[in-house]
């Protein structure tokens, strides 16, 4: 059964004085600019975090036989998965913020399958057989990769937040869960294309788990600083 | 929007949110693009948005009925006990006049023709009741 709202009638006089308040709130809107698309956003951030990471290799110096390890399939691949990952999130980040333009579910499948994608290689692919893999230990040992990861995906992240936070996102913290796997796992690329270290358990510790505790912090910010446009 | 807010009451507000949402992300809004999307997302959102916070507001709410009152009475009418037994210890004169004025209702003209005293009488009389009234159940509370 189909049930009814019944809700007062506003009476003629009611109607009136609405009707001037909107107009008068029209009146006073001052005229705002629009966003720019989804793609512009999107563009704008690639190629400013080209720049970002450019002048991180520039300081750390690529890898001394980054040709002769490119040449290999599997470096390629996890690199060329690890960006292209990167360049999804930040889409997604961008588009879940601006009312009207969120990606379908299969966007975010596709977005999802890339993620696990990039953290299976490594195990896939650059596993040393029959060794055990200390999570903690590899960790450590890697501490300073960890950190540039750090260093190097923040400002990426503040320039994406910076745009994000100019939009209205209505998922604050989901918006900022996915700016800052995007600007984290641009992080890893970069220390990866520095870091002669293509171990598995490496990648995984040092480049791949300090994006992943990243996010989490990104998701707890951005829940306040993508919610502010509502204050 | 009445599809989804079940509470009549609740429309004009919800609708009210609505509006000054769609103010607040009017810049997000593309002139190029179809204006319908993004006009429902940002209502179905607002909507969403006033529910849970409707949710979360009537989970705090405490109805009136449970609230405590400020003086506890029995259900035959009479006073609590221990404001009855600190009544009872007052000197007659003022406990006669705190019965009759907050006891019985009457005004202070009546209180005082039923006395036998001034209406002046009859008000430091009560007075003096209601001070000693209250250091007693002060001391009791502590």
């Amino acid at each position: 059964m189909k049930r009814k709202a019944t809700v007062p009638m506003r009476s003629k006089g009611m109607a009136h004085v609405h009707g001037q308040l909107v107009d008068r709130i029209v009146s006073d809107a001052p005229p705002v600019k629009p966003v720019t698309s989804v793609f512009n956003q999107w563009l704008l951030w690639l190629i400013l975090s080209a720049v970002v990471m450019g002048l991180w290799l520039w300081n750390l110096h690529i890898q001394a036989n980054a040709g002769q390890v490119l040449s290999h399939m599997p470096p390629r691949a996890f690199l060329l998965t690890a960006y292209l990952g990167a360049a999804l999130a930040a889409w997604e980040a961008i588009s879940s913020s601006l009312p009207g333009r969120q990606m379908g579910k299969g966007y975010l499948v596709f977005s999802l399958l890339v993620m696990l994608a990039i953290l299976c290689i490594p195990f896939l692919l650059f596993y040393p057989a029959g060794q055990s893999y200390d999570v903690w230990g590899s960790f450590i040992g890697g501490i300073e990769c960890a950190q540039h990861v750090v260093l190097v995906g923040v400002l990426p992240w503040v320039l994406l937040g910076w745009r994000l936070s100019r939009n209205a996102s209505f998922r604050p913290s989901w918006t900022g869960a996915w700016s800052g796997v995007s600007a984290f796992l641009l992080g890893t690329v970069t220390v990866q294309l520095h870091c002669p270290g293509w171990d598995a358990r490496h990648m995984v510790s040092a480049h791949l788990l300090p994006a992943v505790f990243l996010i989490f912090f990104t998701t707890f910010i951005g829940s306040f600083w993508f919610a502010r446009w509502r204050k | 929007m009445r599809r989804r807010v079940f509470n009549p009451e609740l429309v004009p507000d919800i609708y009210q949110e609505v509006l000054l949402t769609l103010h607040k992300a009017r810049h997000t809004y593309e002139p190029s693009r179809p204006l319908g999307p993004w006009l429902f997302t940002v209502a179905r959102n607002s909507v969403l948005d006033a529910l849970r916070k409707g949710r979360k507001f009537a989970e705090r709410e405490v109805p009136s009925e449970n609230l405590p009152e400020t003086i506890r009475m029995e259900v035959d009418g009479s006073l609590d006990d221990q404001l009855y037994a600190a009544l009872q210890t007052l000197p007659d004169l003022n406990r006669q006049a705190v019965e009759l004025l907050k006891l019985r209702g009457l005004s202070l003209e009546e209180a005082a023709k039923q006395l036998g005293v001034s209406v002046s009488a009859v008000k430091v009389r009560a007075h003096r009741g209601y001070e000693q009234l209250r250091k007693l159940m002060l001391e009791k509370k502590k």
